[in-house]
């Protein structure tokens, strides 16, 4: 009878919100969910990479692009949730113990 | 003599902000005093057995008769800044006795999450105060509540913003023991864990305006201040940076009475509008965001600009016919008629 092995990737998602909805713009804030259960992120004082494109660099996907809505002339001035949300996602090991 | 108002300059800075930091203004025995009735619960454990929104000077005078905290709001530079931000009658709208055991356990990495109070209040202009009074010094072991400076202008509504768990520019709350942070009921705001091997205490108080906030506080220099300087430096959270501004003119405009004021130009420049535009209901929405009841004073400052501006064309257009005629220096006479060409 075949086993089945379990897989030791989790994944970790990283939330990158930046000053435009340019993925080479300054990160602004961010947002760490881990699947791995480190939380490398959880004690930094300050954003773990400049831009989208140096978290690229460092490996990591971006599985979501902000979404641009057009501001209409009710709502140009309103504001609420940060507005330029990239995703992105790092698969990594977890150990086999 | 009067309580100490908030300056012009602390005025801007709680605009611009959204809060304003007084360091040990409670003296060591009043803050003992207070720190001693958290202890015994003289301020209940929940909010529900007082009534909201009722006088501020009647649960001072009644349920808080003699407590340490009517004794710390009486104190002048207390007053003087509760008056500044809400006026003379403030209503009580609720309280919280924020007391963190040591070493509590982090509900999520980096502590808890940053929220907004109430977080369905959409009033743009009209907001509550809200005092956090710390009796005791905290250290930033101890998890003090961090701010979002400027965060105040942002709604995301109810929960929506549970999602960020780190966000530059924010300021923990790091300070000697009797000190007040008096924010806008609107500002951005998270608990922090506590890391130390002591208690920490942070004892809330929301407070609700019974009037109009309108130069509540000492306004002597206000003719000759310019808070440009203040609006303009920016959060390192920030991305519409523009819209930003015109939020904090928006909130000066309200606060000062008057629906001129305008550093950078943003919203007079689209009140440079002629009939077709007026005429379109999306015009009136826009301008639903724009100061609501312009004074005689920015109506003649409109004028004058319209009026210079029809000079320069030296074509009276369609739209504006009372436009001065080609080759006519400007006379007074020009600010009234442009006036009632563009009166709604």
């Amino acid at each position: 009878m075949p086993t089945t092995t379990r897989s030791l990737l989790r994944q970790r998602l990283l939330v990158l919100y930046t000053q435009t909805n340019c993925p080479t713009s300054e990160v602004v804030a961010w947002s760490e969910y881990d699947g791995t259960g480190k939380d490398a992120f959880a004690e930094l004082e300050d954003r773990p990479y400049h831009d989208v494109v140096a978290a690229m660099r460092d490996g990591w996907r971006v599985i979501k692009f902000p979404d641009v809505q057009p501001s209409t002339i009710d709502n140009a001035y309103a504001s609420g949730p940060l507005e330029n949300e990239f995703v992105l996602e790092r698969l990594e090991e977890i150990s086999d113990a | 003599m009067p309580d100490p108002l908030l300056t012009s300059a602390q005025m801007a800075t709680f605009c611009d902000e959204g809060f304003l930091r007084l360091e040990g203004v409670i003296p060591p025995e009043l803050c003992a005093r207070f720190q001693a009735e958290l202890e015994d619960q003289r301020y209940g454990a929940v909010t529900k057995e007082y009534h909201f929104h009722q006088p501020l000077s009647r649960m001072c005078a009644e349920t808080w008769n003699g407590s340490a905290l009517t004794d710390i709001l009486a104190l002048p530079t207390v007053a003087g800044l509760v008056r500044s931000l809400v006026g003379d009658h403030p209503l009580y709208d609720h309280h919280v006795n924020h007391a963190v055991p040591p070493d509590n356990p982090i509900r999520r990495p980096g502590g808890n999450w940053i929220h907004q109070d109430h977080a369905v209040d959409l009033r743009p202009l009209t907001f509550d105060a809200v005092l956090s009074i710390f009796p005791h010094e905290v250290t930033k072991e101890m998890g003090g509540t961090l701010f979002v400076p400027g965060s105040h202008f942002r709604r995301p509504h109810d929960n929506n913003h549970y999602r960020y768990q780190h966000i530059r520019g924010a300021i923990q709350a790091v300070c000697p023991a009797g000190t007040i942070i008096a924010w806008h009921g609107a500002l951005w705001h998270s608990g922090r864990p506590n890391r130390s091997g002591r208690p920490r205490t942070m004892f809330k108080l929301r407070l609700n305006p019974t009037a109009p906030q309108v130069r509540l506080w000492d306004t002597s220099d206000l003719a000759s201040f310019d808070p440009w300087p203040i609006f303009r430096r920016g959060h390192p959270w920030m991305s519409n940076f523009l819209v930003e501004y015109m939020h904090r003119t928006r909130f000066w405009r309200y606060l000062t009475g008057d629906h001129a004021i305008d550093p950078d130009g943003a919203w007079t420049r689209m009140e440079i509008a002629f009939d077709a535009d007026r005429a379109d209901a999306r015009y009136r929405l826009a301008m639903e965001a724009a100061p609501h009841a312009p004074t005689p004073r920015h109506l003649a400052l409109r004028a004058q600009m319209l009026a210079a501006a029809a000079r320069a064309t030296a074509v009276p257009t369609a739209h504006a016919p009372s436009a001065a005629p080609r080759g006519v220096p400007a006379e007074p006479e020009d600010a009234e008629l442009v006036r009632s060409a563009i009166a709604p």
